[in-house]
């Protein structure tokens, strides 16, 4: 199935699994070997991604996106935030660290898989300077109607931007809050 | 007006085309408020390949707010480039050497911000125009060491009038690609107008090792000095916060191993030529963090934009120098 930025009004609000849909179409037409290192990163691994009030499952079928908005299914990882952290990371007001220490970023699974996840979010980020139709999504999610500003005003994060060297407090109680301090969970 | 000058795109013939750079630049010094800004249009890689991007930043620290602004990127054919201008969405910068005038605007609504500056040029361009190395690649420099500003900025609602504000131009061109062997220290320190402006550059590879002798050159009382050499010494002391803001955003999150560079808190730079001598001493207040990419081959660059005040004393054409003002020290590797 084709994605075509054009056939999606730029007035018009878009869903998750759409952008999904519009990022790896825009990836395998500009950078086709990155998106085989997607699909390979990812191989026979699923996940559901939540933004906001929606989710999808996405996997790769025979080399083929397939992205699945009705039943849950059993998944290898999951990942969630909403569109004011997306929009926060897109104009560099939170990293990542500090957006998953303030709890407005969410991965889980093993850690194979959850660093798979991430892997895969690196190629798409790693392609975009060089590819002007992923840019294009991006200035698509952008401008969507529905992930205005307005709607969803920037926020501060409260984590510390140092890397000290033992784990401050919002990092401990992370690693606590998954068991992965010594001694397991609480 | 100023000498004469435009960009330098390259002719279609031109194998290193895909290498194209040309940036026009302004920093903004506030002297009331304290805020130190910069406005930088760009343009990278080759005009004829879809992929080349012009890229306009806008940043403006103000002191007890932090970063504001934002960076903006598009096509060549989206924007709007002229003899010496580039105009995107959000972000133009245009310079009239007949009037000797930098126009700048940003808007940024999204994040709050929105800059028009119209600065006046004080004194005669200096202009390197044969090709310095830079890395592999090499550039070229014109730079405009003291403008007079009239405009304003508005950070979330609040007004900064920018009459009174000093600011500085260049424009670089050449060819290099940002993630190779190369890197550079460069800074601009303003005084209150008729107060001295002082620019520094050195040229490093990317562990920061010098791979031209630095120079420095002093605008004082109507006459411009210049140190090179060994004469011209920069020293870093202790540690600044990270950057409290990456632009674009996509690629501070890419690499987010570079979040914290450790960048100074304080930089003392000395020269000393045996007749005249300046030291500058530097705090930096906060950085900012702009990952530059190549737009047709793999590669990143990093620069730190370092804001903040400075105090100079020396001696300088005869000028016993003791001044204040605001200043940025821009670190790229």
């Amino acid at each position: 199935m084709g994605w075509e930025l054009s056939s999606a009004p730029l007035d018009e609000c878009l869903g998750l699994g759409e952008y999904i849909r519009l990022l790896v179409a825009a990836l395998g037409s500009s950078d086709p070997a990155a998106l085989s290192r997607l699909r390979e990163v990812v191989g026979e691994r699923s996940a559901r991604i939540a933004l906001d009030e929606e989710s999808v499952d996405v996997w790769f079928e025979g080399g083929e996106l397939v992205v699945q908005e009705e039943a849950p299914r059993e998944v290898s990882g999951t990942g969630g935030t909403d569109t004011a952290t997306v929009l926060d990371l897109m104009d560099g007001y939170v990293r990542p660290r500090e957006a998953i220490l303030d709890g407005r970023l969410d991965a889980t699974g093993t850690v194979e898989d959850v660093n798979r996840m991430f892997v895969a979010i690196e190629i798409l980020l790693d392609a975009a300077p060089r590819s002007p139709a992923l840019q294009k999504v991006a200035r698509r999610f952008r401008n969507d109607p529905c992930r205005s500003r307005a709607e969803h005003p920037r926020r501060d994060t409260s984590a510390a931007r140092t890397y000290p060297s033992r784990p401050g407090p919002g990092e401990e109680s992370v690693l606590r809050r998954l068991g992965l301090l010594p001694g397991g969970p609480p | 007006m100023i000498r004469p000058d435009t960009l330098r795109p390259p002719a279609p013939s031109d194998p290193t085309a895909e290498a194209y750079k040309d940036w026009l630049h302004l920093n903004v010094f506030d002297h009331v408020s304290g805020a130190v800004g910069l406005v930088n249009v760009s343009l990278s890689g080759a005009p004829d390949d879809p992929r080349s991007r012009a890229v306009g930043t806008a940043l403006l620290h103000v002191p007890g707010h932090g970063w504001a602004g934002n960076l903006e990127a598009q096509g060549f054919d989206d924007a709007q480039i002229g003899q010496s201008a580039i105009a995107l969405e959000r972000v133009a910068l245009a310079v009239d050497h007949a009037s000797g005038t930098v126009t700048a605007s940003a808007r940024f609504p999204d994040d709050g911000f929105a800059l028009e500056a119209r600065a006046n040029s004080l004194v005669p361009a200096l202009a390197v125009e044969e090709p310095l190395p830079l890395g592999p690649g090499w550039f070229s420099w014109y730079a405009v060491g003291r403008l007079a500003v009239a405009g304003e900025a508005r950070v979330d609602g609040q007004v900064l009038p920018l009459s009174g504000a000093s600011a500085y131009h260049d424009h670089n061109w050449g060819r290099w690609h940002w993630g190779d062997d190369l890197g550079w220290d460069w800074g601009a320190f303003l005084a209150p107008d008729p107060g001295p402006a002082v620019i520094l550059i050195r040229l490093t590879d990317r562990d920061r090792k010098a791979t031209l002798p630095p120079a420095l050159v002093v605008h004082v009382d109507g006459g411009r000095r210049t140190f090179s050499g060994p004469g011209v010494a920069l020293e870093e002391h202790g540690r600044l916060a990270p950057p409290a803001r990456g632009v674009p955003g996509s690629l501070a999150s890419l690499h987010s191993d570079r979040g914290d560079p450790g960048l100074p808190s304080l930089v003392r730079v000395t020269a000393d030529d045996g007749v005249d001598r300046i030291e500058i001493e530097f705090r930096a207040h906060a950085a900012a963090q702009l990952v530059t990419a190549e737009p047709m081959r793999r590669g990143y660059g990093f620069i730190h934009e370092l804001a903040g005040e400075f105090r100079c004393e020396g001696q300088v054409a005869g000028v016993a120098l003791a001044s204040d003002g605001l200043g940025v020290v821009e670190r790229a590797a």
